[in-house]
Formats: structure tokens, sequence, C-alpha cells
């Protein structure tokens, strides 16, 4: 089938379910983005290039801290679920979503650093500026680390991460390894 | 890529969290570069030595007067780096200091529509920089383009030349194609014949259609631009993301004559008496290539 | 055509020369829009490169430019499905003129440009939105004024021209998506006008369905 474009009739809709890169006016099924259309089961237009990752509300992303205050991370989102975003996003981890236990007793200091990649979860839109995610699962927070003197940490426990080179014990918010 | 990658795993630990390339490329920028020279080729494909001579450019390529609305202009694509430089004539008042001159004003733009790390507001850093040199580069060299021709009566009247740069597609490297696109315009420009009319005091324009007036190049000037990363490796017209993991950067404009018009080095680095012969001999091998297209 | 955006166009219409480029949906810049309306955000930028025009252009944008950047987002919006934005992302919108021959043509060409440079980037549209324009000049005082469409820059700055428009339309629905007239035009002319830009636009519609399905992304329409 040729490529469809924006605002070309696919079909019926008494005859057709709209899919993805569809819509329905005036009971006619219409393309909305370019690509090649896909009659089964449902009409949909599949297109040829990936769609740009945006995070949305409960979805697992990936990213890098940037920097740390008393009260929250800032972590630069990069992956959404696992596929890697064209640009980046900004988001905050903040003290009360840092774990889900002894919140009371949280610092960011000894959950993240300033380089180390995290994996979260979208908790909202946030404000302006911001997502806000949440790392209060085993699976989530820090995944890979540097320790101070260079090399990659290896996690000990769910808030150590210990450097291989020089025995040190760094504090982090480790995520369960798979 | 239509290359095998380095697939692996975060760095040197065992790992937990095995990622693929592209997700890797983005965590882990510099290792994934590292993984790629360690196996003696670029991200792009291009291969990669410590021997600089063997460095390639990416793909260069030079389309002369497609903007009918300037004087001369000329589009350079250095690999997915895309820039334009449209080039409009007006007529002022020549420098108190040299009456007898005109003026080249060059000026480069990086819109927020050729690259998303580009903002719209006020010319950043990086776009007056790149004018600055730009500059400097025929200031210094007052042979590649001589002002004189550019004057239409001596103390009175003359051209001023707007060299203007508008990249359309960032990739790394805008500077040495935008020196490519400059010259080339400079080339293609072509100007009306102009008279100063003493008794008016104003410069008139007999026929605007006819352009017979090019100017007189001199020295052609190609620049090279090497990225530095990790203080050891020497990656010749870095990409984009080269550009944005090397430390530093070093910058060799050349003549015809093999003879040295600009070297610009940013960044902490030292380069022994050999990496610098090498790069010379590398700027002087891109310049004759450029030379043949412009 | 600019593989840094997600989605991009570049258009020819006689000696116009127009690039459009689309980045989204990505994060809402905090200047735009207020805090605590989550809904997505389309945002226009119009300029012309500083060799567009017989005069040189500076590079601040002057009020012609601030004007085309609200044509182009009346003319696009109507076109973008919102709901299929994520929320609280924005869609840019960058379309440059790198060389021009009357201004309402270039802002026509635009608006063509950028949609077709939106679809590139995979955001959801109603429809394309081409766009076009006409010059209303009479050719003595006698005869009645001809409508010109798409009018070149000596023909819209001309002394006797009356009025000029621009018009958006989405030919598949046969909607109009914008439409701006200025100048002092009879109703006749007016109607007569817009009948002629529709059929301009929908052979338009034709020639860029015909580019789009033939080479897939990164567009050139010409």
């Amino acid at each position: 089938m040729a490529t469809a474009i924006p605002g070309q009739a696919l079909g019926n809709a008494a005859d057709f379910a709209a899919g993805s890169g569809t819509y329905t006016r005036h009971g006619h099924v219409y393309a909305s983005v370019i690509g090649l259309p896909k009659t089964k089961p449902k009409v949909e237009v599949v297109r040829g290039k990936d769609a740009t990752a945006v995070p949305s509300i409960g979805a697992i992303v990936t990213g890098t801290i940037v920097r740390i205050n008393p009260r929250w991370a800032t972590l630069k989102v990069m992956v959404v679920e696992s596929v890697p975003t064209s640009e980046d996003f900004q988001g905050i981890i903040r003290l009360q979503d840092v774990r889900a236990t002894e919140k009371e007793k949280v610092r960011i200091d000894r959950s993240f650093r300033p380089g180390d990649i995290v994996r979260a979860r979208v908790l909202s839109l946030g404000d302006a500026r911001n997502y806000y995610l949440s790392t209060a699962e085993n699976e989530l927070g820090v995944v890979f680390a540097t320790s101070l003197g260079g090399a990659t940490m290896i996690p000990v426990s769910w808030e150590q991460m210990i450097c291989p080179k020089t025995r040190v014990v760094e504090y982090r918010k480790c995520a369960k390894p798979e | 890529m239509n290359h095998e990658t380095p697939r692996d795993e975060a760095a040197s630990a065992p790992s937990r969290f095995a990622l693929d390339a592209p997700t890797f490329a983005r965590l882990h920028p510099a290792e994934y570069l590292r993984r790629f020279l360690a196996k003696n080729v670029r991200p792009d494909g291009r291969p990669y030595a410590p021997a600089l001579r063997t460095a390639k450019f990416r793909k260069t390529m030079v389309n002369v007067g497609s903007i009918s609305t300037s004087e001369g202009s000329a589009t350079v694509r250095l690999g997915k780096t895309t820039v334009l430089c449209g080039i409009k004539a007006e007529v002022a008042a020549p420098p108190i200091d040299s009456p007898d001159n005109g003026y080249l004003v060059p000026n480069v733009e990086l819109p927020p529509m050729s690259s998303p790390n580009f903002r719209p507001g006020a010319p950043s850093e990086l776009a007056q920089t790149l004018s600055w040199r730009l500059e400097q580069l025929f200031r210094n060299c007052p042979t590649i383009l001589d002002l004189k021709q550019l004057s239409i009566e001596e103390g009175a009247a003359a051209w001023v030349l707007y060299a203007d740069i508008v990249c359309l597609n960032y990739d790394g490297n805008v500077f040495d194609a935008t020196v490519i696109a400059i010259m080339a315009a400079l080339k293609d420009v072509r100007l009306p014949k102009a008279t100063y009319r003493e008794e008016e005091g104003a410069v008139t324009i007999p026929d605007l259609s006819e352009r017979p007036v090019r100017l007189q190049v001199g020295p052609v000037p190609v620049a090279t631009t090497i990225g530095v990363f990790e203080s050891q490796y020497f990656l010749v017209d870095p990409t984009e993301m080269e550009t944005s993991l090397c430390s530093a950067t070093l910058t060799l404009i050349t003549d015809e004559g093999g003879r040295l018009l600009g070297l610009h080095k940013s960044g902490g680095f030292a380069l022994n008496q050999e990496q610098m012969a090498e790069s010379v001999e590398t700027a002087i091998a891109r310049g004759i290539e450029i030379r043949n297209q412009i | 055509m600019v593989p840094a955006a997600n989605g991009s166009a570049f258009m020819e219409a006689g000696k116009i020369k127009v690039m459009a480029a689309v980045y989204g949906p990505r994060q809402r810049p905090a200047s735009a829009g207020s805090t605590s309306s989550s809904s997505p955000v389309l945002l226009c930028d119009f300029k012309f490169a500083p060799f567009a025009s017989p005069s040189r252009r500076g590079y601040l944008k002057d009020s012609s430019e601030r004007a085309a950047s609200l044509s182009l987002l009346r003319a696009l919006e109507p076109a973008v499905r919102y709901e299929a934005l994520p929320e609280r992302s924005a869609v840019d919108v960058f379309v440059t003129v790198l060389e021009e021959d009357g201004v309402q043509a270039s802002v026509a060409s635009a608006i063509t440009c950028a949609s077709v440079a939106l679809a590139d980037a995979g955001i959801e549209l109603y429809d394309l939105v081409i766009g076009c324009s006409a010059a209303f000049l009479p050719s003595s005082p006698d005869t009645p004024t001809n409508v010109l469409l798409d009018p070149t820059v000596v023909e819209s700055t001309h002394p006797s021209c009356t009025g000029s428009l621009i018009m958006a339309a989405m030919p598949s629905l046969a909607e109009v998506a914008h439409f701006e007239l200025d100048g002092s035009v009879s109703g006749e002319e007016v109607g007569e006008s817009i009948d002629l830009a529709l059929d301009a636009c929908a052979s338009l519609h034709g020639a860029v369905k015909a580019v789009i399905a033939g080479s897939g992304s990164g567009d050139t329409v010409s």
C-alpha cells in the first residue's frame, strides 16, 4: 500500500476500528501521520521513523544526576523505558521520594552524587521546570556510580556501595540488581 | 550503525543492567567513545589512528550562488554540519583611519533550528567566538581580501560586505565549515558598478541588474580543527557528540604556500613536536583538497 | 535536511527558499504557558535570514517577522492533534526564509513547509496545511482588479496594489485554517480571491503529497 499522509482517508469508520496514527471524523478514518497503512486487524498508520520518547506518568526513566542540594537531586533524564530520548528532560527526586522507609532519616548527599546514573519512576509532571521523580522502590535508585577514587563502585546493600580499588564505602540509594 | 558496535554493559563492573548501544551511548558517552577508539574506529565510521596524517574529514560539499537576493552565497556541508553564507553589500563611509578601504563584516549565527542545544535569545558565547575568530583571520591576514578593492571613492564612500553565516544543522566543527563558506561566497560575489558623485555627495549605481565587478581573493585560508579527548585521542573534524566530550580543541588555518595563517588552541593539553608536525601536515593536505572544491 | 531536529523540510517556490525544523514533543520551557495548565503547547518562530531580502535584515526580529510567527501559529494550530501530544510538552517549529520573493508569498510557503516538517517529526495532524497568497492589482482605473496568485516582491510592493491576502487551507478536510487580508478591496474581489486561493491550495497539496509519498522523510518540495 502507498504511503499515507495526514488527512488522507483510509476507510469507513463502520468497517475499521481506528488504531494508532489515525483519527475518526464524520464517520471516516483518516491518517494523522506519514507512514504505511495497515488494515488488519484494525486500521493504523505505521511511521518509518521512531517516535520521540517523552516521559509519562508512571514510566521508568534513566538519567544522570547533575546536581544535588539538601532538599532534592536534579536528574537529567535521557532514557524513557528503554528508548533514549532525542533531547534531555529535567526532573527532580525530592527528599520524600527517595525511599519508602525511614523517610525522615533521608539525606540527599547519602543517596545520590552528581554523575551517578539513576533509574526512577515519573510521579507527576511536577512544576514548570521539573518532572517529579521517585526512587522509592527496590528496583529504583543508583544503577551506576564512580567512587571518589574514579573506579566503578559495586553495591553491597540498598544503601551502600564499595570502591573495588580503595575498599572505601560510599552511601547511595542503590537499585536492586536484576 | 553499519559496523560492529561494542555492545556491552556499564564499564568494567560485572553488569547487572544490560544496555543496548543507543542507550549506552546516551548514558556513558565517554566510555562509548573510548570503546570505539580502542578498535581504531570513530562512532560515525571514520577510521581512527594515533597517526594524525591518516585522519579523515567528513564528506565536504560546496554549492555556490543559490541565493539570488544576496550579492554572493555559498552552502557548505561538512558531514551533517550545514552552513549557508550570504553576502550582502551596502554603501557606507569608509573607515577614518584607512579612507581607501571598505569593510568585511563576518557574523556567525547558530539558530535554535540547527540543534536542540541552542536556545532562542541573544547570540551564544560559541556564536560570538566564531564571529570573532573569523574577524581576526581577515584582520591579521589582510592579503586574503584586499579591502582597497571595496573603495568607491577614497574618503567618501566604500562597500561594506556583510558576510552572514547561518548554521542550518549543527553536528560539530562549525568553524571549518564557516571558513570554507565565507571564502566560496566571497569568490561568488558580483557587485554592480558604483560611482561617487561629488556634487550630490552620494553614490549612484547606474544599473542594478548588471553585476560585472568580481572580487580579487588572495591566499585562500582553510581551517582544520582537531578535538582532544582525554588528552590522548586526537579527533580530526569532530562531530557534535565528540566535541561535547573533548576537553580541548586545536584549530590550524593554512594557506596555499603551506604557511600557518592562524592557530587557535583552547583547553589545557600539551602537544609534542611530532604531533604538532603531523597536525600541520594534516592541515596542509586538507587545504589542498578543499581549494580544489572552491 | 536538519538531522538534528525531529522533523524538517525544505521548500522552493520560484525564487522563495524556506527551511523548517521541528523539535518535539520536548519539555516545555519554564517561560511558555502557565504552570497550572498542563496542556501541550505549539511554539512558532519565523525569521528571514539576513541575506534573504533585497535589503539586509538584522538579527533581531522586526514587526513583520513577529506578525508572521503569529500567522504561522494560527495556521498550524487547527491541524495539530493536541490530544495525541504528551501533557505539558512543547512542540517548537522554527522556520527560516533563506530567500524571499514577496513577504506574503514567503509566509504562505513557510506555512506549507512547516506543516510538512511537523508531519516529518511524527506530530499527529488532522491534515497538512497548505499556504497560498494573492495580491490585488488593478490593471487600469477602469478595469476590474486582477487577483494575482503567489505574487512576487515586485507585484506585492507595487504602488497600485490595493491589498494582499494569505490563506492557509487543510485541503483534505476542505477547511480554511487561517485567513488574513490587508488593504482595501471589495467584497466581490474577496470572494473571487478565496475561490482562486482554495484551488491553488488544492493543486499545491497534490504536489506536496506526491513528494512525501515518493521520498518518505527529510523532504524537499519544489
